[in-house]
């Protein structure tokens, strides 16, 4: 159910965030999101590889689907939540 | 134990008076005053130059676990603490002048948060419920009692409260039928002066809990000297999630509570969790602050508490202020007429999962937060958080009897109008739940951390960073002090401390 609500973890693993950042010669670059702070953003370039970059010196787009399941977060009521689990159960 | 002594420090000792009036060299309990304001006046840093700092030093323990204690500062040494360790440390070099380490035992090692100075002598707890007085010179044990029975459940993580020659200690603990327990002993024998129950001790009926257990006092408390009171938050009621066996409010359990510290009596108490089935600890701390409240001249408590609610209490009498959410929360009715919120059965832990706001570790918790009197800010590291509880009677209805799950959390500095309780503004600092502490100056500066481990520097009044430094996760609250007419800001990131200060001919 803790997957079901919010699937951070799990097999597969799920998908990082998508990342678009454009530097300041113009050039994009496009990949996964490693981590990201208030100061700093990792991508995971399509080979793998790690770039950190300042936010103040950089533009980026994060394409994050897990914020819409946090928002959902809020919107669920009990009777979602017993429905859920009755048919999680049945799943046995 | 080890004893590695390295050096001879030349302390003067701590004046009680001193306790009252901290000099600006000193940071003398956990708070750095018996407000809890975690408020400073030292004015050297300010926003115009705090982009300026630089590391001074760092001090490695050399040991895995997290520096989660506010250090002492104290005539020039700071005493650092990790569960079973304190280390005295000169303030200017970060040289070690002594390590003390507690014998190996089995009990819980969560965490340590502090210790506590009085005249000549240091006072630490332990993991299996000891307090030790050990010499602030050389680090040798002048006594050493036991608080509590630690193979009953029983651990300590505390910073004593000392007030007067009172050193007031708790005790964590979550099993059943261990009551909750504050005792204070006598500074300078340490012979038990009285024990404070917030739950019945064995064979007793009073307070009358309703069944309940726990209600454990496990950080450190504020003072008001003129009223003469400490004021302690207290711990969930046991069973953990299953109320059932526990019906009523299960007073004392997530309460604040004033107490005499020379009798240890109950002045008065407020639940602010009636019939807790969360494990919402009410011991964040009870910040004290006089000030005009809507126009009247107050003597003000402040919690911003675990189960996401802040509260503004009138310390004399303990009646409620205001009380008004400061993160998501979906577990009340709404507010009683006694100021606190009414449970909604509905979010009680069930067989088919709940989904509660905010989750089991809180929309805040143990880090400290702090009160601005410049702008009215309560400044606090929050949390909106979802977590899941269940509960099953037939797999056993005591215990933490069920269990829960975090979900997800979003972690914030949080500004709040003390006054209004309304958000004056919001700072994400990452996933999940923030850990640092916070300290604001008179300067207009907000010190705390990220999830990512940065510490920062913020703009009080808007919450705008501005000046941050990779030092790994903090786990504590910040302190600053001044010597030899510098400012520092000591933090910790992981098992590190690092001093932080403008550098030399820098225009300040």
């Amino acid at each position: 159910m803790q997957r079901m609500l919010y699937p951070t973890v799990g097999k597969p693993e799920p998908a990082r965030p998508k990342v678009t950042v454009t530097l300041v010669s113009g050039k994009d670059i496009s990949g996964r999101l490693a981590s990201e702070d208030e100061f700093t953003i990792v991508v995971l370039d399509p080979e793998g590889a790690r770039k950190t970059l300042e936010k103040g010196a950089v533009k980026f787009k994060i394409d994050d689907p897990m914020s819409a399941h946090f928002d959902q977060l809020g919107k669920y009521t009990d009777i979602d939540m017993h429905n859920v689990f009755a048919y999680l159960d049945t799943l046995k | 134990m080890s004893l590695a002594l390295t050096a001879i420090c030349t302390a003067q000792g701590v004046d009680p008076k001193d306790l009252l009036h901290p000099p600006a060299d000193s940071w003398l309990n956990f708070h750095g005053g018996y407000s809890g304001q975690r408020h400073t006046r030292l004015a050297e840093i300010t926003p115009q130059n705090v982009g300026s700092l630089q590391q001074v030093w760092r001090f490695q323990t050399g040991q895995n676990p997290a520096i989660k204690a506010s250090p002492i500062l104290a005539n020039g040494i700071l005493y650092v603490t990790t569960p079973d360790n304190i280390w005295a440390v000169d303030a200017r070099t970060a040289k070690a002048l002594w390590h003390y380490q507690n014998p190996p035992n089995t009990a819980f090692h969560i965490g340590h948060r502090g210790a506590a100075v009085y005249k000549n002598l240091v006072y630490l707890t332990t993991p299996d419920c000891h307090l030790i007085a050990l010499n602030a010179k050389d680090g040798k044990v002048k006594w050493d009692v036991v608080i509590a029975d630690y193979k009953r459940g029983y651990w300590s993580t505390n910073a004593p409260l000392i007030v007067g020659n009172h050193v007031m200690v708790g005790v964590s603990g979550d099993f059943d039928n261990l009551a909750g327990q504050l005792k204070a002993v006598d500074a300078d024998t340490g012979a038990t002066q009285w024990i404070f129950y917030s739950t019945p001790p064995p064979g007793k009926n009073e307070p009358a809990s309703g069944g309940a257990t726990g209600g454990q006092m496990w950080t450190t408390g504020t003072y008001d000297p003129d009223l003469n009171l400490v004021y302690v938050g207290t711990g969930n009621p046991t069973p953990v999630l299953n109320g059932q066996v526990r019906p009523g409010d299960n007073p004392w359990t997530c309460s604040i509570v004033a107490l005499n510290p020379d009798t240890g009596k109950l002045v008065w108490g407020f639940q602010v969790s009636p019939h807790d089935m969360h494990d919402w600890d009410a011991n964040e701390v009870p910040v004290l602050a006089d000030a005009n409240f809507r126009g009247q001249p107050r003597k003000l408590l402040m919690q911003a508490s675990r189960n996401g609610y802040f509260f503004v209490l009138d310390r004399t009498t303990g009646k409620s202020l205001l009380t008004a959410p400061f993160a998501t929360v979906n577990w009340a009715k709404g507010i009683d007429a006694q100021g606190r919120p009414i449970p909604d059965p509905a979010k009680y832990p069930a067989k088919d999962g709940v989904l509660v706001a905010p989750n089991e570790s809180g929309a805040t918790n143990f880090r400290p937060p702090s009160f601005d009197p410049q702008t009215g800010l309560f400044i606090v590291s929050a949390q909106d958080g979802y977590g899941i509880y269940f509960f099953k009677s037939d797999d056993g209805a005591y215990g933490w009897a069920g269990a829960d799950y975090g979900v997800a959390g979003k972690a914030y500095l949080r500004a709040i109008d003390y006054q209004t309780g309304k958000i004056v503004w919001n700072h994400p600092i990452g996933d999940g739940a923030g850990t640092a502490g916070v300290l604001t100056s008179d300067t207009g500066l907000t010190f705390s951390g990220d999830v990512a481990g940065n510490v920062m520097a913020l703009r009080t009044s808007d919450g705008v960073t501005l000046w941050r430094q990779a030092i790994g996760k903090m786990n504590n609250g910040p302190i600053t002090y001044e010597l030899d007419g510098k400012q520092y800001l000591v933090v910790a990131g992981g098992s590190s401390l690092y001093a932080f200060a403008l550098p030399k001919g820098k225009p300040r």
